[in-house]
């Protein structure tokens, strides 16, 4: 007889004081008490024997034996014994069921290998001793407990049944890091020294054994079992499908497509290119025995759409057959111009293909979402994103200190993203005001007067001003114009000239190569537009994504839209040689314990309530019942 | 302890409108009664011939006989007094146990036993007389002229509090040298009095009175709910008795108040008052409409509050 939930000295050391307790209410109930009564003339007069005697007496022996035992039955339902556990100790165990993306797949029979997986799980649990307390863990990409430590075979039957393979690759490693970790946690019982008899437990993994990222340490638990399912039968698997945008040519996609050959010898299979359901073509793509092979292609289109590539082969998981990939449409910059010709600005529009300019005469036509472009002379009216061409003085954002002819701008700042790529000492405008730069102006550029670019950033808004106007017959057709249009262009938005990129692959553990990206500059956001964790080391963003979605992530080079809705492939097969491979031996005791505690607390209730009837009060109330049901029957 | 504020409600009340006070002596009282007495006097009923004297009145001479027998004869009718009504509300200490709610209390039960006869007399035009005692005799209050005046006997019943032991001896000798007019008598007590009750019983009797003996005993008085080791307290005493009541002992204490009932019986028999043991677990119109009225056919319809 063993006790689950106390030991026998926490018992007795609950029993003693509560009895003790018992007994006192006992006696204090049998004290003498003072009643009011209307005379004495009618109560028999005998001698009563002294207070203090009565107190030491016991009136009702069996009255107080019977609580006494109720008291003791209730407390060894809380103790909870086990008969079985009879002269044997208990042995922790960790089951770690395979829910990974693999487990969705079916044998050779057809046979799903969750289904396996769950089966081999409930005859183990059903072959070991029931004293012995389980622990589930589910292995997937991010191995979790799904039930703590516990004796009740229930609620890990429930839950094993109620398994459902995820969307992420197994990490082995971690699972069984994660068991040896609740293993010691269970026979440590927070430091004290491990009872006498107990073993170190076993760690027991159920699945077929493929796994993604590292392999598994050994000595994880004394004890490590491998039931293993049946095998996927799968031949080939569409690993990514990513397309990049071309910043040479607006409309213009790099596709790549990467597959694998799960199959030992190589193959060829024929993939189909669909865009918005259209067929676009099909290649040929030959994959050696047990690897990668890739196969890329252009794809031009101005508007946004579905890029599914398929694989013609018939294998046991279609589902890694197929990838699809979500184009977005061409992104351009608006600009609208206020107080010039197209003429005038054809150079310097000519910089770029993301740009979609529109020449307005007054500035009520003018939209917030466009960057406003102020030619020389225009009123301005202010705005979020605005490029001053030497504006009127009254008009102007920046103080004006003098007008001169005829300089060269000699000063440009390095460091500033306007001024990136321009070298041309002899820029020189015919004439060009010089600025005084107030507080929160940055200085671009500057002649021997003082400067004549300014940038000025504040979280509402952001402006460059111009000195001189950049479509002026002196400087537009010079090389430094167009690209001080553009980088201007460039500062006000953000994401104007960053190339595009959309890549299908699987989820989990993601990185991003941003090699010149600095942390503000990251920002790594799912469907909903929600920022999720990311970090960035060594030019590397990396994140976890548990769950299939759409995902995008803006680095200082590029924005890449991730659509990881692909199943993850495992990296190598787990075939450990230390390593029980079979049920245990179903010992006696396995399977669901007997639990007495219900039946001992009913005991308990039972005898209380006979107490009750036969002691307390009880027997006054079922007297006057008597009594009333016998008036009632004497009255006509 | 206080009498209790509300005292009947206004349906008893007017359940109660249907009952009347009887009795079965005959008294000479005052005439405007609603009962006949064997004594002549102002009536409707014919009662007897008798010669008459001189002094007489002649309205009452049967002047057919005389015109017959040239002898005068005198009339003489059936009198219909109106008999004095007067209830004695024991108000000692021992009317405030017996129940382990105040409410449920022998003097409250008392109290609105008292009023519901208080209000079926006026409802008959008698004239009530509400006459606590405890050791002594307290203020009284008399009422009569119907039904209007209950509001102010009940207003006077709340007043009263209890307090004193139980005493009959000389409560009921100042009842005979205050109220001389014999009438009928009802007393509301648990008759827990240790000098006992015969000879008071037997004065009131002799002085020409019919008396009602109600007893009121409470559910804790005949069946002590008690057991084990008990510290027994006489609140009118002050005596202290330490008893071990188990079930042989309360059978004992069952007997000796079993035996008290039937001996203040017997003795209301000798004396000819009625006797009526009434428990407070009854509620009060079980009392009025069932055992009072029963108790009335069973010994001749001496007092009877059926319905009229």
């Amino acid at each position: 007889m063993g006790l689950l939930n106390l030991a026998l000295g926490q018992l007795l050391g609950l029993f003693l004081p509560l009895a003790a307790g018992l007994v006192a209410l006992y006696f204090y109930d049998r004290s003498r008490r003072r009643v009011l009564v209307s005379t004495l003339r009618f109560w028999p007069r005998r001698p009563a024997p002294a207070v203090r005697q009565r107190h030491k007496r016991i009136q009702h022996p069996l009255s107080l034996a019977l609580q006494l035992i109720a008291l003791m039955l209730l407390l060894l339902a809380i103790a909870d014994p086990r008969p079985d556990a009879v002269g044997a100790a208990s042995q922790s165990r960790a089951i770690l069921l395979d829910t990974s993306s693999s487990m969705e797949l079916s044998d050779e029979n057809g046979q799903q290998l969750i289904d396996q997986a769950k089966a081999l799980a409930l005859a183990y649990l059903d072959s070991v001793p029931s004293r012995d307390r389980v622990v589930l863990i589910g292995a997937d990409g991010a191995p979790s407990v799904r039930v703590p430590f516990t004796a009740d075979r229930r609620q890990v039957r429930e839950s094993i049944l109620a398994a459902v393979p995820g969307p992420t690759a197994l990490d082995l490693a971690a699972a069984f890091d994660l068991a040896a970790g609740t293993l010691r946690l269970a026979l440590d019982a927070g430091g004290e020294a491990l009872p006498a008899g107990r073993q170190t437990g076993e760690a027991v993994y159920i699945g077929p054994g493929l796994f993604a990222g590292q392999p598994v340490r050994s000595g994880v638990a004394s004890s490590v079992r491998f039931l293993q399912t049946g095998q996927p039968s799968d031949s080939l698997g569409l690993i990514a499908l990513r397309a990049s945008a071309d910043p040479s040519e607006q409309g213009k996609w790099n596709v790549e497509l990467v597959a694998r050959n799960y199959e030992n010898e190589a193959l060829t299979a024929s993939i189909e290119f669909f865009f918005d359901e259209q067929r676009l073509g099909h290649r040929p793509l030959s994959i050696p025995a047990g690897e990668d092979a890739s196969l890329q292609f252009t794809l031009r289109t101005g508007r946004p759409g579905s890029l599914l590539a398929r694989a013609i082969v018939e294998d046991g998981n279609a589902e890694n057959n197929e990838a699809l990939l979500e184009i977005p449409g061409s992104r351009r910059t608006r600009l609208q111009v206020v107080g010039a010709s197209e003429a005038a600005f054809e150079p310097l529009l000519a910089s770029g293909a993301w740009v979609d300019p529109a020449f307005v005469e007054s500035p009520d036509e003018l939209v917030e979402s466009a960057i406003h472009v102020w030619a020389s002379g225009a009123q301005n009216a202010g705005s979020r994103r605005a490029i001053y061409f030497s504006p009127p003085g009254m008009d102007s954002p920046s103080g004006e200190a003098s007008a001169v002819r005829d300089q060269p701008v000699g000063e440009w700042s390095p460091s500033h993203p306007l001024a990136q790529g321009v070298r041309d000492p002899e820029f020189t405008p015919s004439r060009m005001r010089v600025f005084e730069a107030l507080a929160g102006d940055e200085v671009v550029a500057s002649t021997a007067e003082g400067p004549v670019i300014l940038a000025r950033a504040t979280p509402e808004a952001r402006s460059v001003t111009f000195g001189f106007d950049l479509a002026d017959d002196s400087v537009r057709n010079r090389l430094a114009a167009p690209l001080l249009f553009a980088n201007a262009v460039a500062w006000l938005d953000a994401g104007a000239f960053r190339p595009e990129s959309v890549e299908a692959r699987s989820p989990g553990a993601v990185a991003i190569e941003a090699p010149n990206s600095s942390f503000e500059q990251v920002v790594v956001r799912n469907a909903g537009g929600e920022s999720i964790p990311w970090l960035l080391s060594d030019g590397v963003v990396r994140f976890y994504a548990g769950q299939p979605g759409t995902y995008r992530v803006a680095t200082a080079d590029r924005n890449v839209t991730l659509h990881l809705n692909q199943p993850q492939v495992p990296a190598g097969e787990w075939d450990p040689d230390d390593a029980l491979r079979s049920l245990p031996p179903k010992t006696a005791g396995a399977g669901e314990p007997w639990a007495p505690w219900p039946w001992l607390a009913a005991l308990a209730g039972l005898i209380l309530l006979y107490d009750w009837i036969r002691f307390g009060r009880g027997r006054r109330l079922s007297t006057a019942v008597f009594q009333a049901a016998a008036q009632e029957t004497e009255t006509p | 302890m206080r009498a209790p504020a509300e005292l009947l409600g206004r349906e008893t009340l007017e359940r109660l409108e249907r009952l009347t006070i009887r009795w079965s002596q005959s008294f000479e009282g005052r005439i405007g009664g609603d009962i006949v007495s064997r004594y002549p006097g102002v009536g409707h009923e014919f009662l007897d011939h008798r010669h008459f004297q001189p002094g007489d009145d002649l309205r009452a001479v049967n002047w057919r006989a005389f015109m017959r027998l040239e002898r005068m004869f005198l009339k003489l009718f059936r009198a219909e007094p109106r008999i004095p009504v007067r209830i004695l509300i024991d108000t000692s200490e021992s009317m405030a146990c017996g129940a382990p709610q105040e409410a449920d209390s022998k003097f409250a039960f008392a109290c609105r036993l008292a009023a519901a006869l208080c209000y079926v007399g006026l409802v008959r035009l008698e004239t009530i007389v509400l006459q606590p005692f405890s050791q002594s005799l307290s203020e009284s209050f008399a009422a009569h002229g119907g039904r209007l005046r209950y509001a102010q006997a009940a207003r006077y019943i709340s007043t009263l509090e209890t307090g004193g032991g139980t005493a009959f001896q000389r409560p009921i000798r100042d009842y005979l040298m205050k109220y001389r007019v014999p009438g009928l008598t009802f007393v509301l007590s648990d008759f827990l009095d240790p000098s006992g009750l015969d000879l008071p019983l037997d004065h009131l009797a002799n002085e020409g009175h019919e008396v009602y003996l109600l007893h009121i005993a409470g559910p804790d008085d005949r069946e002590p709910p008690w057991r084990g080791e008990l510290e027994l307290h006489d609140p009118e005493s002050d005596e202290v008795l330490r008893v071990s009541l188990n079930d042989e002992s309360a059978r004992e204490y069952r007997e000796a108040y079993d035996e008290f009932c039937r001996s203040l019986e017997r003795h209301a028999q000798r004396s000819r008052a009625e006797y009526l043991h009434i428990s407070t677990g009854e509620a009060l119109e079980t009392v009025l409409f069932r055992q009072m009225s029963a108790t009335s056919m069973t010994v001749g319809k001496t007092f009877d509050m059926r319905g009229v």
